[in-house]
């Protein structure tokens, strides 16, 4: 299923253009740039600071139907494992699919293993729900 | 009938009905209170029919921004001007048409172009 990447700034779409073109390290670089110059849709998502007016490193996953399945904001000085951003979404596509499965903490991929049917049996009984069905 | 600072004027002004709807003031209270402060007559409409909400559908904004969101809830629809590389040109980038072309989206917020992401 497909999956658009959109940056978003407070910055002009005229900026981003030029940043774009300015910055070597962008030129490869395909997804959508989006301007919130207002700020009104970073407040909606609360990335917005009041103090400078600037946005917070978050990070949103919204599927198909319009609902947010992922977030995780970072400060200003902290950067983004974009590794993990991937981990989340193919986990969040994974289940999408997967309704009865969940992905564990060490999920990375689409084959490793899941806790199928997590429900009243599994309480307390995780540990050999992960340690597979050899019993 | 009853007095209120907020909206417009509309028609078919009626009585007010205590039963469907309870204000944080009295409307006579609020009445006396406009008439005795700083707030002029003039300013003061009439609230319509409590049955005819039209008028408030009618004023409120498009997208309720203030909502937020939430996980596992729908986002409330957005619009943003865009820059994309791609076609190097500008754009825009709608929810709404995320959502009638069946594709997920990673929105990936950043404070500043010309620093480091």
């Amino acid at each position: 299923m497909g999956c658009d990447i959109v940056t978003v700034s407070t910055d002009t779409q005229y900026v981003h253009l030029a940043w774009r073109e300015h910055e070597k390290e962008l030129h490869k670089v395909q997804y959508q740039m989006a301007a919130d110059p207002t700020g009104r849709v970073s407040r909606m998502f609360g990335v917005w600071d009041d103090g400078t007016g600037l946005d917070l490193r978050g990070t949103f996953i919204i599927n198909p139907e319009g609902v947010l399945q992922n977030s995780e904001v970072n400060f200003f000085n902290l950067g983004r494992n974009v590794d993990e951003i991937m981990r989340k979404f193919k986990a969040n596509l994974y289940m999408s699919k997967r309704t009865n499965e969940v992905c564990p903490a060490k999920w990375r991929d689409e084959g490793d293993q899941t806790l199928k049917d997590p429900g009243a049996k599994m309480v307390g009984k995780v540990h050999e729900a992960l340690q597979g069905d050899q019993k | 009938m009853a007095t209120c600072w907020l909206g417009p004027a509309t028609r078919g002004a009626t009585t007010f009905s205590r039963a469907t709807v309870s204000p944080a003031v009295s409307p006579e209270r609020a009445q006396d209170r406009f008439q005795g402060g700083r707030v002029k007559r003039a300013s003061i409409v009439t609230l319509p029919a409590v049955e005819d909400v039209s008028w408030l559908l009618m004023e409120a904004p498009m997208v309720d921004y203030s909502i937020g969101v939430k996980l596992g809830q729908r986002v409330p629809d957005f619009e943003l001007e865009t820059y994309d590389p791609e076609k190097d040109d500008f754009g825009r980038f709608a929810l709404s048409d995320q959502i009638a072309a069946k594709r997920w989206t990673i929105l990936f917020f950043y404070p500043a172009d010309f620093t480091f992401v």
